[in-house]
């Protein structure tokens, strides 16, 4: 898929793949890039803080935002293709929220969002001072660090 | 006789039926189109130098057409609700896609302007190639890839499928643009083709855009892959790919496993289920992982090289110790295979196999995705479909001496390739340490010693 990510660090070869969304943990939302070799991490968290900020700036096009509004949907259809994830969809908004139908609730919701406010939610939840930043790097012979 | 001429019209419907093949499951419930076009021509057909073309065109055509460049076909792609995926298995390329349901006519438009008009573009061929270079790099971090590689590159030495079909370093090097427009002029035509689709419309509106694809390409006949025979040793033959300082070991042991067709192998299912193919109920897991404590992940499988097709595959055992118990649970294992090999299963592990495998057969189908799926393995490899009954029928028939008689006919106790991704001063020394009662002539030595760049060099 050709989010933004990884244009801007799978196209130009810094990495191998990078991603972002809200993790299984309800209160996270998780970049992971796999770099390529001889790529540093703090220049791939550079591009995705300056990425971030353009997030931030302006609001993503209409385009885009039928882009994302469209992959959701294909997600979420796609995952209920048989009665076992079915099963499993209905039983995971039950357990988390009480009201098993919240995933179709949500998707419904989607599309009365704007690009503004998705402007709105990067400005409030994606800033540097509720961030963790993991650096997982190979070690080198003798056991130092590269 | 109303039956018989109902069965001659239909017959002579298929024999001059001239579009595309195409297997088709109608579901007016579903909220998604999914397409797969499987072209029967896979990286077994590489040239050796050149392993990856097979796989460097399936990803290549996906990014653009002759008249939409990479960003416009993916944004319009996108922006339907729609995805697509290339990927080369060792006979086929496989492209496979699917779309919210509303814009099903947009996206096989889309798919027909890929398909026959793929831009082949040498800055987006640089590209990919530059990206598939970064991703063969990368697999030195991944232990069970190394460990599986190294297996291949002895069982399939000197041929085709020595090599990862998304190819090495070396051969992706050597591959040129125009290997790739050679080969899509050679073997994308009509005899190689197969449509699938899931879908909520009629079968005869798909069919009538996909004809916009057949009707492009020209004929041809099919052709097979060849069938690449296994060297398989008479004694275990142990690899290490060395990597100092790791915390556990990744042992992989394969020796000859079967074909799509292999009438036995409901019963090598079975017997497998309860060996070690089912986590937490397995013998390996139950003793290796629960009892030992020695290891993660166990487990063996029939499928190692991916689904079973007419390509003899590799039955396998893996496991992920800890490093100190490397060698500990390779012995341990090779002695479980023997017990196994020479006695079968017990009763209750019989009929635990056969009422899971029974029970969860039906699960296979409980969707229109699962149900292409086996239509198109069906075609592919001429194997029955068989209703529940039919399965329930031939798996509760199987007793354990067939299992033995079945086990004996297509394994080995000691025809083993293994190979260790770990560090090949330790395991030197544990396998020392745990032989030392065996005479030095009869213990298991190691064969080769490989670096992680010479698996993917």
């Amino acid at each position: 898929m050709e989010g933004r990510l990884r244009k801007l660090l799978v196209d130009p070869g810094i990495a191998v793949s990078a991603n972002g969304a809200p993790s299984s943990r309800p209160d996270l939302f998780e970049f992971v890039v796999s770099l390529s070799e001889k790529h540093r991490a703090e220049r791939a968290l550079s591009l995705i803080d300056q990425e971030v900020a353009r997030l931030q700036k302006s609001p993503i096009s209409d385009k885009d935002f039928q882009r994302a509004l469209n992959q959701e949907k294909l997600d979420m259809y796609g995952s209920i293709g048989s009665n076992s994830s079915l099963a499993n969809m209905l039983g995971e908004y039950l357990v988390l929220s009480g009201d098993y139908l919240l995933g179709f609730k949500m998707l419904s919701a989607f599309e009365k969002l704007t690009p503004a406010d998705l402007q709105k939610a990067a400005k409030q939840h994606l800033n540097k001072k509720q961030r963790t930043v993991v650096v997982i790097r190979p070690a080198k012979r003798g056991g130092k660090k590269s | 006789m109303k039956q018989l001429v109902l069965i001659l019209i239909l017959s002579v419907g298929e024999f001059i039926w001239a579009g595309p093949k195409l297997l088709y499951e109608e579901d007016p419930t579903l909220l998604t189109t999914t397409i797969e076009i499987v072209v029967q021509s896979g990286s077994s057909e590489d040239p050796t130098t050149k392993t990856g073309i097979a796989n460097t065109i399936a990803e290549l055509m996906l990014r653009g057409t002759q008249s939409k460049d990479r960003a416009t076909f993916q944004s319009t792609l996108e922006r339907m609700g729609g995805s697509l995926g290339g990927a080369a298995s060792h006979d086929t390329i496989e492209f496979s896609g699917q779309v919210i349901k509303e814009n099903t006519d947009a996206f096989l438009d889309l798919v027909t302007e890929f398909f026959t008009k793929p831009a082949f573009n040498e800055k987006e061929f640089k590209s990919l190639m530059q990206e598939n270079i970064a991703a063969t790099q990368h697999i030195k971090n991944v232990n069970t890839r190394l460990g599986g590689l190294a297996l291949r590159r002895e069982v399939f030495a000197g041929t085709p499928l020595e090599r990862p079909t998304q190819g090495t370093l070396k051969t992706l090097k050597a591959i040129q643009l125009k290997d790739l427009k050679e080969r899509y002029k050679t073997s994308f035509h009509k005899g190689n083709l197969l449509f699938a689709v899931a879908s909520p419309f009629k079968r005869s509106q798909i069919e009538k855009k996909l004809e916009a694809i057949w009707n492009v390409l020209p004929d041809g006949k099919a052709t097979p892959s060849p069938l690449i025979s296994l060297k398989i040793p008479t004694e275990p033959t142990l690899i290490v790919v060395n990597k100092p300082h790791t915390s556990s070991g990744s042992v992989l042991m394969g020796q000859g496993g079967i074909v799509a067709q292999e009438p036995d192998r409901y019963d090598l299912y079975l017997g497998n289920f309860s060996f070690g193919g089912e986590p937490l109920v397995s013998r390996l897991f139950n003793v290796v992982r629960g009892a030992l404590g020695w290891t993660y992940a166990i487990g063996s499988t029939y499928q190692a090289m991916g689904s079973l097709s007419k390509q003899k595959g590799l039955f396998m055992v893996y496991t992920t110790p800890s490093i100190e118990f490397t060698t500990k649970s390779l012995f341990k294992i090779l002695n479980m295979w023997d017990s196994y090999l020479e006695g079968g299963l017990k009763k209750d592990e019989i009929d635990l196999a056969q009422d899971s495998m029974v029970n969860s057969y039906p699960f296979g189908f409980d969707s229109a995705n699962k149900r292409l799926g086996w239509k198109v393995m069906s075609e592919l490899y001429d194997v029955p479909i068989l209703s529940p009954a039919e399965y329930e029928s031939k798996v509760r028939s199987i007793g354990n001496d067939e299992l033995v008689k079945r086990l004996k006919k297509h394994h080995t106790p000691r025809g083993w390739i293994i190979s260790i991704v770990a560090d090949a001063k330790v395991i030197q020394k544990q396998l020392d340490e745990e032989q030392k009662s065996i005479p030095a002539e009869k213990r298991l030595k190691i064969a080769k010693v490989l670096r992680p760049e010479q698996i993917i060099e």
